[in-house]
């Protein structure tokens, strides 16, 4: 570019900078920073052509570089004012771009656009209204309210329309505008020019949509238009604001589902189609006529090849999704058909439909069909279908579930999904499931071992979650497994060392309670069979089945256990009563002793003494170098177990470095029955059962005597600031406070002598003494007071769910088991509130209700007078006619249509009696008082009217403050 | 009511912003971001709506249309019709055509202000002001008369 003396003479337009910052080298912040510094000098010029222009670049670099251009504010209002419309366009663009609420010289442009709205060039006027639209505050809106209101009856056609939408921001700036105004805007409902009319519908649509009850009296207005409109932008904000108009008022809905079918049925439109669709759904649901065609347009909609209709149609199906189920049902191969949609709104809103049909008859077609979806979908998407059957499912407490068994398997298919992000919630439900569904936990077991067993699964970082609950069912409910030796196979397999910590502890874990249940096992099973005095025979016949079931499992399963069994209900009678005793329904712990004794049964067949030794070998092999683990949790829980193995091995006398000889074995059997002891005793602390917990478990707690939870804790102060102790003074001078502090407490040094006088003080806020201060023994002492109490306590809540005793496999796919259920557990997943949001009571609302009561007022002011004039004459038609507004008194229908709407109305006026909070007005009171009377003229006949009017008056004031507008009576008959 | 109307480029350039209900430049700068990583992640063949919840405000929508190398976006709230702003995305973009006879985005650059007049009297502080395409072009005609007669 030029030199710099050339650049003062010429300055850059909007062109060059723009053309600049295109092909500029110097990197576009620094361009925009020097082209900035050049405006600031512009912007000060004398001459306006000059400063415009740098406004105009300024206007230019706020919108598309989000530059603050705040400091040129006055600048700007300088422009704006210019004589000149080009100069002028220029200021307005900047001020309705860049100010805002804040901006200080808003305070100078008042009269400014005072001026300019009352231009004599439309287009000037068009500047200023537009600018208004967009920068109203309630100073501007409140003086400038008569320039509009008058523009308002302007002859010019563009003055009338802006003047008209920009009433809207004034009302929502200066809500007093409304009283001087809204009348004006109902009349430009009846504007000659089709566009004003829309100007003002728009208005009026965007007011009710925020608050509907205040414009119920405009709905023959509103029906009127709509009846003669030709224009789809104005026919589609009236049947909008008829979607919000009818839930308030049912009779107007009645009277609306017709027309807007006939809009339906005529217009080639879809825009306005889909309008009356959703107005359909949204306020007219009751009118089966209206949805079935609502919904059969929609099922055009979503066959179609544009996905915008494809989408449109699914959405507004949902609100359909409870009223009129069989809308989606009727659709529902449409619907699923979106499902592989390739735009994932699509697919989503579809999702969401699907989701919401889902039943206990269809769940299971339902998450076969999601689960096939998943397996073939972008990683996106498929975790959505994830997500869905996971809340679905699981929705309540498992509430949609009858088959668990299914259930179990869906969520390994889940869990092995390459793209799954959702192990998190796996993980909690398998366990939670194992937790609550006891009937389940054998198939649940079986998913887990296949988990657990896949090595490739080891390799993907997002299953290791569900993989960590996999290996804790497997640990927890292994006296439900069939082979033991296998599981403890898969948690010790090489590749577990991929696992991260956490999940490696549990894994290790679960290993050291297999490897104690089945031990145990096989000690109780040698030891009764060692007392009968039958050991050889038994101990062949342990040999002979294990080395089969370990080779063959499946096959011999059945074949094994018909051997054996009754073998040992022979041998070991307190098998027998243990089970009798579970059918007792015996407290938690014993129950668990039951269902181990009868699982011993089963499984002792199939442990021998030779897979205990192989067993406790692998476990030496693998664990072993665990022990240099550099994570502390996987090392403890190792050595642990390691520990165990090798007192088990101690007692039963076995050395690992002759394992195989049979001489061994037979060491080993002979002292079973000290390990047995110590293995029970383990035993007995894995199987105290876990339960699910309540929300609410903390609420029944008892508080122990003398615990003091109420007292506020302010008086405690700090410790270390001890303000009024009365000996402290005396004592430091004298260098005495430590020494006559240690006596009281054992501890000494300052901060805990000052904690001993902070304890002598507020002696209520600490424990007992003893329980402070002394041995661990003394600190439990008051716990395990209440500890019986508590758990006997938790027990019982336990037991008020517990399932009825089943066979040992639920019946498949029948009656669906019981799942434990707290009796106050609260559903974790919230359902969408069906509550409306309420209504808010804004200022513009009651103001505008108040200005159309005003205009009805005079109305009813005289059918008032009449409804008086009647009231003396004690004929009951005559009276009950007369309780009618005005229009209805003349209208000259036949007494058939008046006794349908004197019906309609008495029914509406108990209604309303009973729900509205809003009656008040004399109005009200005197039409609902005769319609009331029609109801009940009989029990009041003996009272004059004058006498109940009083009655009437007198319990309204006391039930409802005054001033209140009625709620449904302004709506005039016209429309009823 | 409509809260903003934008115009961007496929490379998330915006060319023209406009905003009805007052926001920050800052934030303004923050959802027109957002919206173009919306609009980039969406295929030809997907609809012309989007979720704008998390950008603008809760039942936010994005109507937009794509053409050449802009997309012309409406943000527009539960009061609007979604297929009726998008047959307005329409008269917009004709009379754009008209006025700079084939518009391109270089059109749109250069003259950011005469597409703020057009677009002015289609939408007046977020309401839909006027759909015919021909009484916008009058209108418009008539505003670049009164500019140039100086």
């Amino acid at each position: 570019m030029g030199s710099s003396v050339m650049e003062s003479f010429f300055q850059r337009s909007l062109d060059d900078l723009v053309k600049g910052l295109r092909v500029q080298v110097i990197g576009e912040a620094r361009y925009v920073a020097k082209a900035l510094e050049e405006t600031r000098k512009e912007i000060k010029s004398t001459d306006l052509h000059t400063k415009a222009v740098a406004v105009q670049k300024l206007t230019y670099l706020h919108m598309l570089q989000g530059l603050d251009i705040s400091w040129a504010a006055f600048h700007v209002v300088e422009v704006m004012s210019s004589s000149k419309f080009c100069f002028k366009k220029i200021g307005y663009l900047a001020a309705s771009q860049s100010f805002h609420e804040g901006t200080e010289v808003l305070l100078l442009i008042t009269n400014l656009l005072r001026k300019d709205l009352g231009s004599k060039n439309e287009y000037e006027a068009g500047l200023a209204l537009d600018c208004l639209s967009r920068i109203a505050t309630p100073d501007l809106a409140r003086d400038l309210t008569p320039e509009v209101f008058t523009m308002l009856t302007s002859s010019r056609l563009y003055v009338r329309k802006k003047a008209t939408l920009v009433l809207l921001k004034v009302f929502s700036k200066y809500p007093d505008a409304i009283r001087i105004a809204f009348k004006r805007l109902v009349e430009k409902l009846e504007d000659s020019d089709t566009q004003v009319v829309g100007a003002a519908v728009t208005v009026l649509c965007e007011l009710a949509i925020s608050d509907p009850k205040p414009y119920l009296p405009l709905a023959p207005e509103f029906y009127r238009l709509l009846a003669n409109s030709s224009n789809n932008w104005l026919s589609i904000k009236l049947v909008k604001i008829f979607g919000v108009l009818c839930p308030v008022e049912p009779r107007l809905a009645r009277k609306i589902a017709e027309p807007i079918c006939e809009q339906m049925r005529k217009t080639g439109a879809k825009s306005l189609v889909f309008e009356c669709i959703r107005t359909v759904t949204l306020g007219l649901s009751e009118h089966a006529g209206a949805v079935e065609l609502a919904v059969e347009k929609l099922k055009e909609f979503m066959a179609e090849e544009d996905p915008n209709l494809r989408y449109l149609g699914l959405q507004s199906l949902s609100p359909l999704m409870s009223s009129h189920p069989w809308a989606l049902t009727e659709n529902k191969l449409l619907i699923v058909r979106c499902l592989k949609d390739a735009d994932p709104s699509i697919q989503v809103e579809s999702l969401r439909l699907i989701t919401g049909m889902v039943s206990e008859d269809n769940v299971i077609e339902t998450v076969e069909i999601l689960l096939q979806y998943a397996r073939s979908s972008e990683p996106v998407f498929c975790n959505e279908l994830i997500s869905a059957i996971l809340s679905t499912c699981s929705k309540g407490i498992y509430d949609l579930i009858t088959d668990f068994t299914w259930y179990v398997q869906v969520l390994g298919a889940i869990a092995r999904l390459p793209n799954c992000e959702h192990e998190a919630e796996v993980e909690r439900q398998l366990v939670d499931i194992g937790l609550r569904v006891k009937s389940v936990r054998g198939d649940l077991l079986k998913v887990c071992r296949e988990l657990l067993m896949d090595p490739a699964l080891l390799d993907h970082a997002h299953l290791h979650k569900a993989l960590s609950a996999a290996a804790w069912v497997v640990g927890e409910f292994a006296e439900v497994a069939h082979d033991p030796f296998q599981l403890i196979e898969a948690l010790l397999q090489p590749r577990t060392k991929l696992l991260p910590a956490s999940v490696h502890a549990v894994y290790l874990q679960s290993v050291l309670k297999i490897f104690v249940f089945s031990t145990h096992t096989w000690v109780r099973g040698f030891v009764s069979t060692g007392d009968q005095g039958g050991t050889a025979v038994v101990e062949e016949e342990f040999e002979k089945n294990s080395r089969e079931g370990v080779k063959d499992q499946e096959e011999n399963l059945s074949g094994s256990a018909g051997i054996s069994s009754p073998v040992f209900h022979d041998l070991n009678p307190n098998s027998e009563e243990r089970i009798d005793n579970r059918q007792h329904k015996k407290p938690m712990v014993e129950d668990k002793e039951g269902t181990c004794a009868e699982s011993n049964v089963h499984l002792a067949t199939r442990i021998s003494s030779r897979l205990i030794l192989e067993m406790m070998e692998l476990i030496r092999v693998n664990v072993s170098p665990l022990l240099n683990s550099v994570e502390m949790e996987v090392q403890e829980r190792a050595s642990n177990l390691l520990g165990l193995l090798k007192k088990v091995q101690e007692i039963l006398g076995v050395r690992n470095d002759k394992l195989h000889e049979p001489m061994d074995i037979h060491t080993m059997e002979q002292h079973s029955s000290t390990a047995a002891n110590v293995l029970a005793g383990i035993q007995s602390i894995f199987s105290v059962e876990p339960g699910p917990v309540s929300l609410l478990a903390q609420s029944k707690v008892t508080v122990p005597k003398g615990l003091d939870l109420v007292s506020s804790l302010d008086e405690l102060g700090h410790p270390s600031y001890v303000d009024d102790d009365p000996g402290t003074e005396k004592d430091w001078e004298d260098g005495r406070f430590f020494l006559k502090k240690s006596r009281d407490g054992s501890i000494s040094g300052e901060t805990s002598s000052l904690l001993a006088l902070h304890r002598e003080k507020h002696v209520t806020f600490y424990l007992p003494n003893q329980a402070y201060f002394g041995d661990s023994n003394d600190l439990s002492q008051p716990l395990q007071e209440d500890a019986p109490m508590l758990s006997d306590r938790l027990a019982d809540s336990l037991m008020l769910a517990e399932p009825k005793p089943q066979g040992s496999k639920p019946p498949q796919a029948k009656a669906r088991p019981v799942v434990i259920r707290l009796e106050d557990e609260q559903e974790p997943f919230d359902h969408p509130s069906k509550s409306r949001k309420g209504l808010k009571v804004d200022i513009l609302s009651t103001t505008i209700r108040e200005v159309l009561m005003e205009n009805k007022t005079k109305s009813w002011a005289t059918s008032n007078r009449r409804d008086a004039r009647a009231s003396t004459s004690k004929h009951h038609r005559r009276s009950h006619r007369s309780a009618k507004s005005k229009k209805h008194e003349r209208n000259e229908h036949g007494d058939v249509v008046q006794a349908l709407d004197e019906t309609i109305m008495s029914r509406d006026a108990i209604e309303d009696d009973v729900n509205s909070p809003q009656i008040g007005k004399a109005e009200k009171r005197s039409d609902a008082s005769s319609r009331r009377h029609s109801k009940h003229s009989k029990n009041h006949a003996q009272l004059t009217r004058e006498n109940r009017e009083g009655m009437r008056y007198s319990r309204q004031r006391a039930r409802s403050p005054l001033n209140i507008q009625p709620e449904v009576a302004i709506i005039p008959d016209f429309l009823l | 009511m409509i809260n903003a109307v934008l115009v961007m480029n496929t490379q998330g350039k915006p060319r023209l912003t406009k905003f009805y209900k007052q926001v920050p430049v800052e934030k303004q700068q923050e959802i027109i971001r957002a919206i173009y990583a919306v609009l980039s992640s969406r295929g030809e063949n997907y609809c012309n709506f989007a979720d704008a919840s998390n950008i603008s405000g809760s039942d936010n929508k994005l109507v937009y249309k794509h053409f050449a190398t802009l997309y012309f976006i409406f943000v527009v709230d539960g009061a609007e019709s979604e297929l009726a702003i998008l047959d307005l995305i329409q008269v917009f973009v004709e009379t754009l055509d008209r006025i700079f006879k084939n518009v391109c985005e270089l059109d749109i650059v250069y003259n950011f202000n005469k597409v703020h007049t057009v677009l002015d009297e289609i939408v007046m502080g977020g309401q839909v002001v006027e759909t015919n395409s021909a009484d916008v072009m009058k209108a418009v005609q008539d505003i670049f008369k009164l500019e140039r007669a100086v």
